[in-house]
């Protein structure tokens, strides 16, 4: 459909971003900065009183801040993988979707190393990390990893804006832009004038980044299971939590990305482009994904209860008792395995909405899933922390300052999504109107020099 | 015989009466005063200088507790004379030590024994109290042998008279051991026979310093003679090693493993390899306007 | 019994003579005189009265028989990663005269100015299998050879030293708490509270003493290094009315309780001790005497604590 209409069409279809923001848009834009605001106050008394206003004590020293952090994290990994999978395998229907899923994996990058400044003690020495690391400690990998992947994805991103920035430099007079824009585009262009030598140098850059975005965020990701992988807690200590981590973040990052698309959909008028055959597809894949997960979740729940052993058991077993964390952790399972896999399974129940519906249900499980896998683990080691007469020692439970910082970061993240559609166009407009493997093969082929467009 | 009965009842009561009257008396007396407990030891330390220590206490049981900044006099009781020594006054914790150095020339009773008394006069609220500790000078030799490849301490336990004499003390009790950080630990315990002479075989395995020494004590408490000890650096100890001064490359060292540092350079060069030619390529993306132009 | 609880009391005072002859013994170990050490200006500021032979009484500094390892100020800094040379310090815990006094905690908060929250020491009412009788058992950091919080620590805020003491460093940490977590045995906890005590750069701070410590960082039991370089025990171990708590150096093999020593490769022997979750491989420090031949039942223990905590540890050992 997109390849019918040339680039300069499509433009003007989506060229409202270019004029004055709508009255709509500013109240979105203030009430998400308001609740902002909100955690900025809790941040500010936080940084006042010190973690004892949080629910954080001596056991459970990592709430809701971690479960925030491993969360967000998840999502931006999830773009990445996917935004380098779809490219790499030039994959025409995913397409419209890339600059989405880009900017998915940019703007949880941002967010998600401020949960972890958060749950710092002494946030004034951070500096340490980089005067004295030692690389034996998984929290340095993962500094590393996620200083590095920043790097790449926020410059992967800023190279698929430029052919679109060329476009929006070249059409300015046309379209009667605001000056400041006109400058922007240029000088971020870089001077592309979609000459052949230019493409393909692009097109290039594009291949080697997504290329090595892919590994980037596997290892990244699997970093950050290690960082509860070795630790020798019930629960974190097993070999399954490194690839546990990487398909629940593809989990999340589908399910976030159908939201997006949705929320486009509707703001933007953009059904023609995030089409209903789209859900459809990314509606499968949720499904698929659910039945992974729910495998992965269950053989890791049999093979500890088969063996019954004094901790796993207890730490089990309050997973199970309706009193403790029994409702958490069946509407998890519901909202993960089961409802994705009726809802969507069941043609009579899907549809846009509905797949958009339980993309969130998918959001909010995966989220109770990481809270009920790091909470109630700190609450169960070794020795008998019951013996506290200290309530709060020993059952953790978040106070207002927490969430408050948690649903800050969740309308900071709409905020820029929100402001990002005010910059560029929300759909990748150049190169949906590419054809397909149009000059873009880096890799030689043995036997042939060049595989001809025709041939893909 | 009717008048008989009522004197002596009469005489009994009023017997009974002073005599409860003066128990009254007496607790009263005893409620403003506590009472006051003094302890006083003597002991020998291994330069032959010698200490007596005195503790100053009241209450009992749980109640216990030191008496503060109280004057102890002591006296050293002759035959016939007294000798003031001085007077110390007592820490926080109710005691208080008096070193003297070796030589002192003590007056002795009439059996040849040495006695000092140590006086508390006690103020408003405390009982005075006086303590004495009688005490013979015993001298101990200690030598080390080694006998058919066995290691033998030999403890030589003797009073010395005015003339000069060495008289053998047989049946003291010594312990032997050797001196640790915190605190001594003793192997054995021997007592002296009637040469007063006692043996210890000394085990192979004791360690020591970075050169092998130990400090051998010799310890013997008995009522007589008080605390005697006696300190002799030998090197009959095996060797430690105190050259260790790192955990080389560990995971929990300074320094981790050489495999570890190696892999996570090879994996950062390699990515950022990567990301640097792909900005090589966008350079060279923008440069080529100019060959363009330049057509 | 009212002579086995008076017992320990009227032992102190002679306890303490043996202590501080030994002390005055170090001094003049050298082959000098009293008046000599002290003259050798090693003095720890006290005075003491010496009377000399010729019958004069005279005042001199009390020489410092108290500094055993030199030099015995703790280091700072750097030099605080690396330990007392030839030293393996270790700790062995005789659970059968355990009975829950809790002397142990209360000292070692007051040795290292700790909140009444905060314990380094902590004692659980342990019960291992459902037949057996609960013991009590007390738990400080075990300072493992292996240890899962120094592997984990991003900074090196927390370090091992060649004579086995895993320390921390207040300067250095930043908070973040991983090594609460990597620690299977909980005993590290971490300073929630801001108080007036704790404060920036000290020049008296060293990782040996703890003291003073800072706000939102992580603190544990020290092993008290700074204790045994003037050659007293640590604060629990001082602190223990029943003498449960033993501690010496292994390359030494000697372990003391302040009332009697060991040799400690034979107490391992004799007792058959053992290390706590030896199967999680960290090589712990602190070896546990089994708690055979009790002198008390565990149930002395729950009498001098409060109805809140007792009903606490009846409960969690109750689901076994």
């Amino acid at each position: 459909m997109s390849s019918k209409l040339t680039a300069i069409e499509l433009l003007e279809k989506n060229q409202h971003f270019i004029e004055k923001p709508s009255k709509l848009w500013i109240v979105k834009v203030f009430a998400l900065a308001i609740i902002f605001s909100i955690g900025l106050y809790a941040l500010v008394l936080q940084l006042i009183e010190g973690h004892i206003i949080t629910g954080m004590r001596d056991n459970v020293v990592w709430g809701v801040y971690i479960v925030n952090f491993v969360f967000v994290l998840g999502l931006s990994y999830a773009g990445a993988l996917l935004a380098g999978i779809f490219h790499l395998g030039r994959v025409v229907w995913a397409v419209p979707l890339q600059r989405v899923l880009k900017l998915l994996t940019v703007f949880t990058l941002i967010i998600a190393p401020f949960f972890i400044l958060l749950c710092i003690g002494r946030p004034e020495r951070l500096f340490n990390l980089f005067i004295y690391p030692r690389i034996q400690s998984p929290i340095i990998w993962d500094v590393i990893a996620i200083v590095t992947d920043l790097i790449f994805c926020v410059v992967y991103l800023y190279f698929t804006y430029i052919k679109d920035f060329a476009l929006l430099r070249d059409r300015s007079v046309d379209l009667a832009m605001a000056p400041w824009r006109r400058k922007i585009y240029t000088f971020f262009a870089l001077g592309y004038q979609n000459t052949e030598e230019q493409r393909k140098f692009l097109n290039q850059a594009l291949d080697i980044m997504a290329a090595i975005i892919i590994p980037t965020s596997i290892i990244a990701y699997s970093l950050l299971a290690w960082l509860f992988g070795m630790n020798l807690k019930v629960g974190w200590h097993s070999s399954i939590l490194g690839p546990f981590f990487v398909l629940s973040a593809v989990y999340s990052g589908i399910a976030a990305l159908i939201i997006i698309m949705w929320s486009y959909r509707k703001t933007e008028k953009l059904e023609n482009v995030f089409t209903d055959s789209h859900f459809n597809i990314l509606g499968y894949a949720l499904l698929i994904l659910s039945l992974f997960y729910g495998y992965f979740y269950f053989s890791d729940y049999v093979t500890e209860w088969y063996n019954l052993q004094n901790t796993p058991n207890m730490l089990w077993e309050k997973y199970f008792d309706l009193s403790q964390y029994g409702i958490a952790f069946y509407s998890s399972i519901l909202m993960v395995t089961i409802l994705p896999a009726i809802i969507i399974g069941i043609p009579w129940f899907r549809n846009v909405n509905s797949i958009a519906f339980t993309s969130l249900l998918v959001l909010i499980g995966l989220w109770i899933r990481r809270y009920l896998m790091i909470v109630p683990v700190l609450e169960t080691p070794y020795l008998p922390i019951h013996q506290d007469i200290r309530q709060d020692w020993v059952l953790y439970s978040a106070t207002w300052v927490e969430w408050a910082l948690t649903i800050a970061g969740g309308a900071l993240f709409i905020l820029l999504f929100v402001i990002a559609s005010r910059i560029a166009p929300i759909l990748p407009i150049s190169e949906m109107v590419e054809k397909a493997g149009e000059s873009r093969f880096v890799f030689s082929f043995k036997g042939k020099k060049k595989l001809s467009t025709e041939e893909i | 015989m009717k008048t008989r009965y009522i004197t002596s009842s009469i005489v009994l009561f009023l017997i009974i009466f002073c005599a409860a009257a003066l128990d009254v008396k007496s607790n009263v007396n005893a409620q403003e005063k506590q009472a006051s407990k003094l302890r006083i030891y003597y002991e020998k330390l291994p330069d032959n200088d010698l200490k007596i220590s005195v503790i100053l206490i009241k209450g009992k049981g749980k109640d216990m507790v030191g008496i503060e900044n109280a004057e102890i006099f002591l006296t050293a009781l002759g035959e016939e004379e007294e000798l003031p020594l001085t007077s110390i006054f007592t820490d926080v914790n109710g005691e208080a030590d008096l070193y003297i150095e070796s030589g002192f020339v003590f007056p002795k009773n009439e059996k040849g024994f040495a006695v000092v008394n140590a006086l508390y006069n006690g103020n408003d609220s405390l009982e005075s109290s006086d303590k004495k500790v009688k005490f013979k000078d015993l001298n101990v030799d200690v030598s080390f042998d080694i006998v058919d490849s066995v290691k033998h301490i030999t403890v030589f336990a003797y009073e010395v008279d005015s003339v000069g004499e060495k008289t053998p003390v047989e049946e003291i009790g010594f312990k032997i051991g050797v001196e640790r950080l915190h605190s001594t630990l003793y192997l054995e315990e021997v007592e002296t026979d009637d040469e007063g002479i006692a043996y210890m075989e000394f085990p192979n395995d004791i360690p020591g310093d970075s050169l092998g020494n130990i400090t051998v004590i010799v310890f013997a408490e008995e009522k007589k003679y008080g605390t005697v000890t006696k300190a002799i650096v030998s090197d009959w100890g095996t060797i430690v090693d105190f050259s260790i001064t790192s955990n080389g490359r560990s995971l929990f060292g300074d320094e981790a493993p050489l495999w570890m540092t190696i892999s996570i350079f090879v994996i950062l060069i390699g990515a950022w390899f990567h990301f640097i030619f792909a900005g090589f390529k966008v350079y060279k993306m923008s440069k080529s306007i100019t060959k363009v132009d330049a057509n | 019994m009212k002579e086995e609880k008076d017992q320990p009391q009227e032992d102190s005072g002679r306890r303490n003579f043996l202590k501080m002859s030994l002390l005055a013994g170090g001094a003049t170990m050298t082959g000098a005189g009293l008046i000599a050490a002290a003259a050798n200006g090693d003095s720890s500021g006290e005075k003491i009265k010496v009377l000399t032979t010729d019958g004069k009484v005279i005042e001199v500094d009390k020489p410092n028989g108290a500094c055993k390892i030199n030099p015995c100020d703790p280091p700072n800094g750097e030099e605080a990663r690396h330990g007392v040379p030839g030293r393996s310090f270790v700790m062995v815990i005789d659970l059968a005269k355990c009975n829950n006094a809790r002397k142990c905690i209360e000292g070692c908060q007051k040795g290292h100015d700790l909140l009444p929250d905060q314990e380094w020491m902590k004692v659980y009412l342990m019960k291992p299998n459902p037949e057996s009788d609960p013991y009590w058992f007390p738990k400080n950091c075990f300072h493992c050879d292996n240890p899962p919080c120094v592997k984990v620590c991003p900074v090196g805020a927390t370090f091992k030293r060649t004579d086995n003491a895993v320390l921390v460093d207040a300067d250095r940490c930043i908070g973040c708490k991983f090594c609460v977590s990597a620690c299977p045995y909980s005993a590290r906890i971490v300073n929630w509270i801001d108080t007036p005590n704790y404060s920036g750069k000290d020049p008296n701070y060293s990782p040996e003493t703890s003291v003073p410590s800072q706000h939102g960082i992580v603190g544990k039991c020290d092993f008290c290094v700074d204790r045994s370089r003037e050659g007293k025990l640590p604060y629990c171990a001082g602190s223990c009315p029943m003498g449960v708590i033993y501690y010496g150096d292994r390359n030494e093999d000697s372990v003391t309780n302040g009332e009697e020593t060991l040799r400690f490769s034979q107490l391992i022997k004799d007792r058959a001790a053992f290390r706590y979750l030896e199967e999680l491989g960290t090589a712990p420090n602190v070896y546990y005497l089994p708690p055979t031949e009790r002198i008390f039942p565990y149930e002395r223990g729950l009498e001098n604590i409060s109805e809140e905590k007792r009903k606490a540890d009846l409960k969690s050992i109750s689901k076994k």
